[in-house]
């Protein structure tokens, strides 16, 4: 056994042990017993490090598939890891872009604007001229930003996920993770974390976002240097303004926040059910806000993708929390593979009808109680949950969080019913809809006069 | 079968017209209540917010009308020319890359760590 494993197995055991004792060895409510556990793996999870950070950031994203609890203590994962001396870094830069540092940045920080597990970022002036994919040319002196992924992580980060799978294939652990799917989950994290490793996969993505809201003036999203990028490093247009997570009052007060708020919260939307692509990682860190009232997207490490047919289904199972209409949410989440089997359809329908008259009734809308709440009943009904979905309701109950740190009143529901009226609307002028249901309204019209 | 009454038909017809107004009215009012304060949820409360959003509509396009000034609908070939240049300008992007690429193994650099 390595000592990396032995570690593993160490730190991992006496969360184990630490979480019995807390919940006094099961005697608390089940709640309380659940919460006592996620408490004591993310603390494990931050001491291990590695791809454990990245293991938890991913449970953080999926409260489908391992719970509210787990989920929501994830959340507050540090990710506390030591910088690494630039002088390390610099072979790895030259390396990856085939040139002495000094004629590719006329010059770079050698202390970190941030540190994570997988990357170190430095400030840096860029030499040349550069035309970007879209939006104007960053110019000679330009500030940017090096993104450079830390010596020996992919290794670290693979062994961590060969041994992460060993320890999941021991019988006790199985029994303790019960009602999870263990192997496709650590099978998603493993690609997910491949992905992560190559920076080029995060600036097409950071293009492709720009591309999408070249009409909207209001969202700024920093433009890759491809002469400056590689599978281990990539430089990108430095932003400025406050992390969403540091936003103090009195900044606040300088910008319309509310406006702010809900144009965030919009062009969530449209990320959704116009582009099909959506940034599904969006903590306050991940946003800034410029001092010109701008929101800048920053990275995009998890993005949900989603096919034309899902974002209509999306579009009608939104319209059906925010009109209470627990019929169409059911039918369409049905299209998106959440299947309730006959014979509980019925006490589901109740129950997501109680639920939505109780958070999303009366004035006011909670959409993570909701959403979690209905996730939670999906579970206890034993009805499986698609990857996707689970990541979609997880993402809209964030961007209300991140939309509230604006905006305390913002009802996220309420900037929600235009849009997805609006599309359901614009849905129905399709000729292949009209198609589709003119037959059925004609019938309905007849049977109504006659009945 | 009676004689066709022109007078009567017309009335059924201003009668059926008064009828489906009044219900777009209705349905309008219904639809406008924020909040979901006015709205009672469920199946018809789609069809009361769309009908809301309708009004909308029709008061902006009233709007325009009457100050002569109609939005252009966008040239759906502007779009597909728009999407073109993003794909060419991507293309562009990953033939840099790979020149970057090529250039570090040219340069005999070997990587350290990772």
């Amino acid at each position: 056994m390595s000592a990396r494993s032995t570690q593993i197995t160490r730190t991992l055991l006496a969360a184990g042990v630490r979480g019995t004792v807390r919940s006094r060895f099961g005697l608390t409510s089940a709640s309380a017993r659940r919460a006592a556990f996620a408490a004591e793996w993310r603390r494990a999870f931050e001491t291990l490090g590695g791809a454990f950070i990245k293991l938890g950031q991913m449970i953080s994203v999926r409260p489908d598939e391992f719970g509210d609890e787990l989920a929501r203590e994830m959340e507050c994962l540090r990710d506390n890891v030591a910088p690494v001396p630039f002088a390390q870094l610099k072979p790895i830069i030259e390396a990856s872009l085939g040139a002495p540092i000094s004629s590719l940045y006329e010059s770079i920080e050698e202390k970190p604007l941030a540190t994570a597990s997988v990357a170190q970022v430095h400030a840096a002036v860029l030499a040349k001229a550069y035309r970007p994919v879209w939006g104007e040319e960053l110019p000679v002196g330009a500030e940017v930003v090096v993104k450079v992924i830390r010596p020996g992580t992919a290794d670290a980060l693979r062994t961590d996920v060969a041994e992460a799978r060993r320890f999941a294939s021991k019988r006790l652990v199985r029994r303790l993770l019960r009602g999870i799917d263990v192997d496709a989950s650590l099978q998603e994290f493993a690609a997910s974390l491949e992905r992560e490793l190559d920076l080029r996969v995060e600036g097409r993505v950071a293009d492709r976002f720009a591309f999408d809201f070249r009409p909207d003036p209001k969202i700024v999203v920093p433009r890759i240097v491809w002469t400056h990028a590689a599978p281990k490093v990539l430089t990108m247009e430095r932003m400025y303004g406050w992390r969403l997570s540091e936003l103090s009052e009195a900044e606040l007060a300088g910008v319309d926040a509310h406006a702010l708020a809900v144009h965030g919260a919009t062009a969530f939307m449209r990320q959704v059910m116009l582009y099909g692509r959506y940034h599904a990682d969006l903590h306050p860190s991940n946003l800034f806000v410029t001092p010109d009232s701008r929101i800048a997207y920053l990275d995009f490490g998890i993005v949900g993708h989603l096919t034309p047919a899902e974002r209509g289904d999306i579009a009608q199972v939104l319209a059906g929390f925010v009109y209470r209409d627990a019929d169409r949410a059911l039918r369409y989440s049905a299209d998106l593979g959440v299947v309730v089997p006959p014979h509980k359809v019925e006490m589901v329908r109740r129950e997501l009808g109680e639920l939505l008259d109780k958070t999303m009734g009366g004035g006011s809308t909670d959409f993570r109680h909701f959403g979690f709440g209905f996730l939670g009943l999906l579970r206890r009904n034993g009805i499986a949950i698609p990857s996707g979905y689970g990541l979609l309701v997880k993402s809209l109950a964030t961007v209300e969080g991140v939309a509230r740190r604006l905006y305390p009143d913002i009802d996220i529901m309420e900037v929600a019913r235009p849009f997805v009226t609006r599309m359901i609307g614009e849905s129905m002028g399709r000729p292949d809809k009209i198609q589709e249901r003119l037959p059925k309204v004609w019938r309905a019209a007849m049977r109504e006069l006659l009945a | 079968m009676a004689d066709f009454d022109p007078m009567k038909f017309f009335a059924l017809w201003m009668f059926t017209h008064d009828q489906a107004d009044d219900l777009m009215v209705q349905s309008v009012e219904r639809g406008s209540a924020v909040a979901g304060e006015g709205m009672s949820g469920g199946a018809d409360a789609f069809t009361d917010g769309f009908m809301a959003m309708v009004a909308e509509e029709k008061a902006r396009l009233k709007e325009q009308i009457a100050s002569g000034k109609l939005e252009e609908a966008v040239n759906p070939q502007d779009e597909a020319l728009e999407e073109v240049r993003f794909e060419v300008a991507e293309l562009r992007a990953a033939v840099q890359q790979m020149q970057t690429t090529l250039d570090a193994i040219a340069a005999h650099v070997v990587p350290t760590g990772a």
